[in-house]
C-alpha cells in the first residue's frame, strides 16, 4: 500500500500533514480538495522525486490524481534524449499523489 | 490568561478544519503585521491592529514639512532625508547603523510572542527529515546551515530568524563572494523585524524547499537585500 503525503506550512498549528491513501477515499478526497485550493491561492507545491531532488508542481491533475511537474533534466552522462512522443505535452511528467512526498509553501508577504 | 502564541495555535487548528490552511497570523501590539495580498485574514488583522494602536501625538507645529526623498546611505550607514519646509530644503540623517540593527533584533524578540514553542518543535522535526544528520546538528548548534544548489552552484546560508545569504565562489579563486540576502516570509511578517508569521524554522523550511524545488522562483519572490544594509541581518 503506497501512501503519499502533503505537508503544509502553517502559522500556529505547525505543518499540517495529510496523506493520499488509495484505500481511504474520504481522506484522499480531502487532500485533493486541499491541493486544488492551495493551487488557486498561489501556494508552491514542492514534490520530492525518486532521486531525492525536489521540483515544483506546475499543475494538479485531479482527474488522474497526480502532480504535473516539468520533466527533470537528464544527468550530464545520460544518452541523447529520445524524440518526444506524439500526443503528450513535451517536457511534463505526472507523479501520482500516492507515490510522492510534497510540501506546500504559501505566497510570500515580502520581507 | 492565554498568550498570543496559544491563541494563534488554537485558532489556527480550528481554521484548518474550515479549510484555511495557512492558519491565523497573530497581530502583536507595537508591531505592524504585513500579510500577503490573498491572505483571507487581512481585514481582520488590520481591524485588530487599528484597535491596538495608540493615538497619534498632536503635531508640534502647523508648518507643513514635505519629505522630498529618503534613502539609506551605504557610506553613512544611515537613512538620509531631504525635507522642504517654509524656510527651504534641508538634509537630515536618521538613526545610526547600530541603533537600526539593534532595533530590528530587539523587535524580533518581541514578535516571538506570536510563536508557540510546540509549533517550532514541529517545524524542527520536519527539518530533520529534510537534511542530513550533520546538517541538522549544525542548525541546532548554530541556528544556521549551508547547502549548495546543484543547479546554480550558489551556496546558501539558511539562518533561523534572519534572511538567507547567497554566496558563490570567487572568480579569482579563494574565498566565497557574497551576492545578497534573500528575505521571504510566506503568509506574513512583522515590519522592522526579522520575524515572519510562521515560526523561524518554518521560514527556513520554506526557503530551503523553494531553493530546491524552484530556485528562480525563490529569487523572484524574495526581496534581495544588499549585504551592507541592516535588513541583511549581518
Amino acid at each position: 500500500m503506497s501512501t503519499g503525503t502533503l505537508s503544509v506550512l502553517n502559522v500556529g498549528a505547525g505543518d499540517i500533514q495529510v496523506s493520499f491513501n488509495q484505500h481511504d477515499a474520504e481522506e484522499r478526497q480531502r487532500a485533493v480538495r486541499m491541493l486544488k485550493d492551495m493551487q488557486a491561492r498561489g501556494y508552491a507545491i514542492l514534490v520530492r522525486l525518486d532521486d531525492g531532488t525536489y521540483t515544483r508542481a506546475l499543475e494538479i491533475d485531479e482527474a488522474h490524481g497526480a502532480y504535473v511537474i516539468q520533466t527533470p533534466e537528464p544527468a550530464a552522462a545520460a544518452p541523447v534524449a529520445e524524440p518526444p512522443r506524439r500526443g503528450r505535452r513535451r517536457g511534463r511528467t505526472k507523479v501520482p499523489f500516492e507515490q510522492a512526498k510534497a510540501i506546500g509553501v504559501a505566497r510570500s508577504a515580502g520581507g | 490568561m492565554p498568550t498570543y502564541a496559544e491563541i494563534s495555535r488554537r485558532l489556527s487548528a480550528l481554521y484548518v478544519q474550515r479549510s484555511e490552511w495557512c492558519g491565523l497570523p497573530m497581530p502583536i501590539p507595537g508591531l505592524t503585521l504585513t500579510l500577503e495580498p490573498k491572505n483571507p485574514f487581512r481585514d481582520i488583522c488590520e481591524q485588530v491592529e487599528a484597535a491596538q494602536a495608540e493615538p497619534a501625538p498632536a503635531a508640534e507645529s502647523d508648518d507643513p514639512v514635505e519629505v522630498v526623498n529618503v534613502w539609506f546611505s551605504r557610506t553613512l550607514q544611515r537613512d538620509v532625508v531631504i525635507a522642504r519646509d517654509r524656510t527651504g530644503v534641508r538634509a537630515y540623517t536618521l538613526g545610526t547603523s547600530v541603533s537600526d540593527r539593534m532595533r530590528a533584533m530587539v523587535q524580533t524578540i518581541g514578535a516571538a510572542a506570536a510563536w508557540h514553542l510546540d509549533t517550532e518543535m514541529t517545524a524542527i522535526d520536519l527539518l530533520a527529515t529534510l537534511v542530513k544528520p550533520h546538517i541538522f546538528d549544525s542548525y541546532l548548534m548554530t541556528g544556521m546551515f549551508l547547502e549548495t544548489s546543484q543547479r546554480s552552484q550558489v551556496t546558501y546560508v539558511f539562518r533561523r530568524a534572519r534572511p538567507t545569504l547567497a554566496l558563490r565562489p570567487s572568480l579569482h579563486g579563494g574565498d566565497m563572494v557574497g551576492l545578497c540576502a534573500l528575505c521571504l516570509h510566506p503568509i506574513g511578517y512583522y515590519q522592522e523585524t526579522f520575524a515572519g508569521s510562521m515560526t523561524p524554522t518554518d521560514d527556513v523550511i520554506a526557503h530551503l524547499m523553494l531553493m530546491r524545488g524552484d530556485e528562480p522562483m525563490f529569487w523572484r519572490r524574495a526581496n534581495q537585500h544588499p549585504l551592507w544594509h541592516p535588513t541583511a541581518g549581518l
